[in-house]
C-alpha cells in the first residue's frame, strides 16, 4: 500500500506544488493587474464592484473601497444606480463599449471602455470597465484648439494680406488679401498665383519664390505690382519665409498695400525732381544758405549773374559778410524778417575784399528777395532763401523810360509856357488893338451906314469875346501869377476858379509856405499836380468836397488831395492803367518822382481818394533861420 | 486955354501903344507925350516927362508893370498911373493898387471906357474897369478871412527844425527816437517841442496831433478800422 501512500503522497505534493505554482501566478497577475496605469474595474451584474485597482490610484475619486462596494456608490456616491448607466446596456446587449466620459465632479475626463465575460450560455455575467485618465491630454488638445483659434482670429483679421504659395498656386489667402486683390478667396486659388501679378513683374516675383524655397538667402521683402480685379495697378510690399505646409515645403508670404505710400513717394521724388530742375534750371539766381549764414548751394543762374565759372569759388561764402548786402538788411535778416530789395551790386567790392573769382566788372541792379526759414514762432533760424534777379537791363529801361516821361513832362512845360506867353502877350493884344480901332471905326461919326456899323458891333463884340477866350486858355496853360503872387495865392486863385466852374466844394489851406522860397520848376509842377489831381477829381470821382492841404514840414513839401468821391479799387486802378485809362494819376506819379517825391495813393471805394505827395526841399527858409545851435 | 493933360504909354506892343494913341488923340485936352516899351526906358521918359499920368501894361519884357508903378509912384508922387493889362485876375488888380496905381483898365475894354478911366483918374477918384469890378467886390467880401484861412501865421514862425520834429511828434514818435533820428540831444528835442507848443498855442500833445492834421503835415488813415 505503499505505493498509495506514495501516490497519495505523490499527488499531495504535486498538488501542493501546483498550488504554490498557481498562487505565484495569481500574485504575479494580482500584481500586474495592481500596476497597470489606467484603473480596471470588473463589475457583476448586481452592479458589485469585483475586482479592481483602484487602491494604487489616485486619479479617480473613489467614494467607497470597502468589501465590494456597489459601483454607482463607490464612483458616483449614489445609493441607487444611475438613470444612464452605461454597464446596465452592456449586460443587455454584451457589446463592446468604448467612449469619453468626463466627470461632473472632479472635472476628469477618461477614456473607458467595457468589455464583457459571457458565461456559457452567453449571458453576461461581468463587465470589465478600463478607464484611461486623458484629462491632460484633452486638455492640450483644447489649447491647442484655442491657440489655433487665435492664430485663426490674427491671419483673419490682419490689414497685411497673407498668403501660402506652394507649386505655383495660393493654397491659403486671408481676407485682408482678398480685401487689397478684389478677387474672392476661391478666385485667388483657382489659378497660378504669378497671373495675378503685373506681367513686368512676373519674372522677378517667380524668381523669388524659387529662391526662397529653394533655401537660398533672399531679401526679406520686395516690392511688386499686381492687377487687381478692378484692373488697376496696386504696389505691394512682400515679406516671406519658408514654412512646412502639409508636409512640403511653401512660402508664407505677408503682402502690404503701399499703392497709397508709393503714389506719396512718386509723387514727392517727382517734386522733389522737379524742385531740383526748378533750382537748377530757374532764371532765377537762388542761393541756400546756413543758420550762421554760410552758402551751403548756389544755382547755375546766379553763379552765371555774379560771373563765378565754379561754385567751390564760392561755397563757404557768407551772407553776413557781403559788402554787397545793406547793414539794414542784415539787421532785419537777424530778426528773422523776410526782405525784398532792389539795390545794386558792386563787383569793385567783391574784387578789394577778393571775395571770389569773377569775370564782371563794375556793377549791375539786382532785384533780392532774402526769406530766412523756419521762422515759427520761438524757433531759430535754419537757413535763408536768396532770390537773386539781375534787373539791370530794366533798371536801365526804367531810368530811360523815367527821363523821358521827365522830359516830357519838362518839354511840355516849355511849351504850354511858350504858348501861353505867345498868345497873352501876342495874339491878344492884336486883337485887342483890332477891336480898339474897330471900336474908333464906330465912333467915327461919318460914313458908316447903320446896317454896316450894326456888323461892325458884332464884330467887335466877337472880338471881346475872343479876347477873353483867348486870355483864360493863356492861363490855363501858364499861371502867369506865380512870379507874382506866388504858389499859394496861385494855387488858392486856381481853386477859386474851379470851384465856381465846377461847383465842386474846394477847402484849401497851406502852412509854413509864405517864407519859403522855391525854384520856379517846383513851384509850376506843385501847381500842375493841383490842377491834375482836381482834374482827375471832376472827370472819374462824382466828388462833391475836396480837400488840399499844402505843408512845408522841413525837410518835405507836403500835398494832400482828399475827396469824398466814389473811390476805386487800387488793385483795379493797376489794371486799368494798362489800358490807358487813369492817365491822369501816372502823370502825377510822374512829375512827382521829377521832383523826387513821395507819390502815395490810398482809396477805397465809396468813400474816396487821398493823395499824398511828398517833396523833399533842401532850401532853408530865409528869414527865420535857426539861430541857436543844437547840442 | 486950359493945359492939356500929359499921358506917357508904357507897353512893349507898339501896334497896342498907336491904338491907344489914336484913342487918346481924338479927344481934346490930353495929349500923349511919350511912350516906352520897357521898364528902364519908362523911368527914363518919366523923369523927363513928369507926366500927369502914366498908362502901365503889366507885362513888360524887363519888369513887372506892378513894380514899375510903385517906382514912378517914389519919383514922381503926384503922377496918376493907371494900369492897362490883359490881366483880369483879382490877385493883379489888389497888387496894382497896393503899389500906387489909382487905374485899372481890360485891356478888351471898349476905348469908351478907357476915356472915361483916364478922366476919372485925372480928377484923382479911383477907377476900375466894369467887366472886372464885380469880380473885386466878391473878393474883397470874403478877402479877410480867407487870407487867414489858406495860410497859417502860428505855423509860419516855426522853424525847419521844429517843422521837422513836428511832424515826428505827429508821428507819435517818441522823443528818444527824434533824438536819435536828428542826431541831438532828448533835451533839445523837448526844447524845441515846448517852442512849438508855445508858438501855436497848444497845451497838450494831443492838440499837438490834432494840429498837425489840421495842417495836413501827418496822415490820419480815416479809413482804418
Amino acid at each position: 500500500m505503499k505505493s498509495n501512500e506514495d501516490f497519495a503522497q505523490q499527488s499531495s505534493e504535486l498538488r501542493k506544488r501546483t498550488e504554490e505554482n498557481l498562487h505565484q501566478v495569481k500574485n504575479l497577475l494580482s500584481s500586474i493587474f495592481n500596476a497597470l496605469q489606467d484603473l480596471v474595474i470588473v463589475i457583476d451584474n448586481d452592479f458589485r464592484v469585483m475586482m479592481s485597482n483602484w487602491k494604487d490610484h489616485e486619479f479617480i475619486s473613489v467614494k467607497e473601497r470597502q468589501g465590494n462596494p456597489y459601483c454607482y456608490a463607490a464612483f458616483m456616491g449614489r445609493k441607487t444606480p444611475c438613470e444612464h448607466c452605461h454597464t446596465m446596456e452592456m449586460f443587455a446587449t454584451g457589446e463592446i463599449k468604448a467612449f469619453e466620459h468626463t466627470n461632473p465632479i472632479d472635472g476628469q475626463t477618461h477614456e473607458i471602455q467595457m468589455v464583457p465575460i459571457f458565461d456559457d450560455q452567453k449571458n453576461v455575467v461581468m463587465v470589465i470597465e478600463h478607464f484611461r485618465n486623458i484629462t491632460d491630454k484633452k486638455r492640450a488638445e483644447e489649447a491647442l484648439r484655442e491657440n489655433e483659434e487665435k492664430y485663426r482670429m490674427v491671419i483673419e483679421n490682419a490689414n497685411e494680406g497673407i498668403l501660402v504659395a506652394q507649386d505655383g498656386m495660393l493654397q491659403f489667402v486671408n481676407p485682408a488679401l482678398t480685401r487689397i486683390s478684389g478677387y474672392s478667396k476661391e478666385e485667388l486659388s483657382s489659378k497660378p498665383f504669378s497671373e495675378f501679378v503685373h506681367p513686368d513683374d512676373k519674372g522677378t516675383v517667380m524668381e523669388h519664390h524659387w529662391k526662397r524655397l529653394s533655401g537660398d538667402e533672399e531679401p526679406e521683402a520686395y516690392h511688386l505690382r499686381m492687377v487687381d480685379k478692378g484692373g488697376d495697378t496696386r504696389w505691394l510690399r512682400n515679406n516671406g519665409v519658408i514654412i512646412n505646409w502639409e508636409g512640403k515645403p511653401a512660402t508664407l508670404n505677408f503682402i502690404s498695400d503701399i499703392t497709397a505710400q508709393k503714389q506719396v513717394e512718386d509723387a514727392r521724388r517727382e517734386s522733389e525732381e522737379m524742385f531740383r530742375s526748378l533750382f537748377s534750371a530757374s532764371p532765377i539766381g537762388i542761393e541756400v544758405y546756413g543758420s550762421e549764414g554760410q552758402l551751403l548751394n548756389v544755382n547755375r543762374s546766379c553763379l552765371d549773374i555774379l560771373g563765378i565759372s565754379d561754385k567751390s569759388q564760392i561755397i563757404d561764402f557768407n551772407l553776413f559778410e557781403d559788402p554787397n548786402v545793406p547793414d539794414e538788411v542784415k539787421e532785419k535778416l537777424r530778426r528773422s524778417e523776410p526782405v525784398g530789395y532792389e539795390a545794386p551790386y558792386d563787383f569793385e567790392k567783391v574784387k578789394k575784399l577778393n571775395l571770389y573769382e569773377t569775370t564782371k566788372s563794375g556793377s549791375i541792379y539786382l532785384d533780392m528777395r532774402i526769406t530766412p526759414f523756419d521762422r515759427k514762432e520761438g524757433k531759430s533760424v535754419s537757413g535763408y532763401l536768396v532770390q537773386i534777379q539781375d534787373i539791370t537791363d530794366r533798371k536801365r529801361a526804367d531810368e530811360q523810360i523815367h527821363t523821358l516821361t521827365q522830359e516830357l513832362l519838362k518839354a511840355q512845360e516849355n511849351e504850354r509856357q511858350m504858348i501861353s506867353r505867345e498868345l497873352h502877350d501876342r495874339l491878344a493884344q492884336d486883337l485887342s488893338v483890332s477891336k480898339i480901332e474897330l471900336d474908333m471905326l464906330l465912333g467915327e461919326q461919318f460914313g458908316l451906314h447903320p446896317e454896316s456899323k450894326q456888323k461892325a458891333i458884332r464884330i467887335s463884340n466877337n472880338l471881346q469875346r475872343a479876347i477873353k477866350a483867348v486870355r483864360d486858355l493863356s492861363y490855363d496853360l501858364l499861371p502867369l501869377s506865380l512870379n507874382q503872387f506866388g504858389l499859394v495865392k496861385t494855387i488858392s486863385e486856381y481853386c477859386e476858379d474851379f470851384s465856381l466852374r465846377t461847383g465842386l466844394n474846394i477847402d484849401f489851406s497851406s502852412a509854413g509856405m509864405t517864407e519859403l522860397e522855391l525854384d520856379f520848376d517846383t513851384e509850376i509842377n506843385l501847381y500842375r499836380l493841383v490842377q491834375e489831381g482836381l482834374n482827375n477829381i471832376k472827370k472819374h470821382a462824382d466828388a462833391t468836397e475836396i480837400t488840399i492841404r499844402l505843408a512845408a514840414a522841413y525837410p518835405n513839401i507836403i500835398l494832400r488831395i482828399i475827396d469824398n468821391g466814389k473811390g476805386f479799387d487800387l488793385e483795379e486802378r493797376l489794371k486799368t492803367l494798362n489800358y490807358g485809362k487813369r492817365m491822369g494819376l501816372r502823370s502825377m506819379e510822374e512829375r512827382v518822382n521829377l521832383l523826387k517825391g513821395d507819390f502815395i495813393i490810398q482809396s477805397k471805394a465809396m468813400e474816396g481818394t487821398r493823395i499824398t505827395i511828398k517833396i523833399p526841399y533842401a532850401e532853408q527858409k530865409s528869414g527865420t533861420e535857426e539861430n541857436h545851435i543844437d547840442r | 486955354m486950359e493945359q492939356k493933360k500929359t499921358i506917357l504909354i508904357v507897353d512893349d506892343h507898339p501896334l497896342f501903344r498907336e491904338g491907344l494913341k489914336t484913342i487918346i488923340g481924338h479927344k481934346a485936352g490930353y495929349e500923349v507925350a511919350g511912350e516906352a516899351g520897357t521898364g528902364s526906358e519908362a523911368i527914363r521918359m518919366a523923369r523927363k516927362l513928369k507926366p500927369d499920368l502914366v498908362l502901365l501894361d503889366i507885362a513888360l519884357p524887363d519888369q513887372n508893370g506892378i513894380q514899375l508903378a510903385s517906382e514912378i509912384k517914389t519919383i514922381l508922387p503926384n503922377t496918376y498911373i493907371m494900369i492897362i493889362s490883359m490881366h483880369s485876375k483879382v490877385n493883379y488888380i489888389a497888387d496894382a493898387f497896393q503899389a500906387g496905381a489909382t487905374g485899372y483898365v481890360v485891356k478888351d475894354s471898349a476905348s469908351e471906357r478907357l476915356i472915361q478911366g483916364i478922366e476919372a483918374v485925372l480928377r484923382g477918384e479911383y477907377f476900375l474897369d466894369s467887366s472886372v469890378s464885380h469880380k473885386v467886390v466878391q473878393k474883397l467880401m470874403q478877402f479877410p478871412d480867407k487870407e487867414a484861412k489858406i495860410t497859417d501865421a502860428a505855423y509860419d514862425t516855426l522853424t525847419s527844425r521844429e517843422q521837422e520834429i513836428m511832424v515826428l511828434l505827429g508821428d507819435g514818435i517818441s522823443i528818444n527816437q527824434i533824438a536819435e533820428k536828428l542826431f541831438i540831444s532828448p533835451k533839445t528835442v523837448e526844447n524845441h517841442r515846448t517852442n512849438i507848443m508855445h508858438k501855436l498855442n497848444i497845451h497838450t500833445s494831443h492838440e499837438l496831433v490834432r494840429y498837425a492834421v489840421k495842417l495836413g503835415l501827418i496822415d490820419v488813415d480815416l479809413w482804418k478800422e
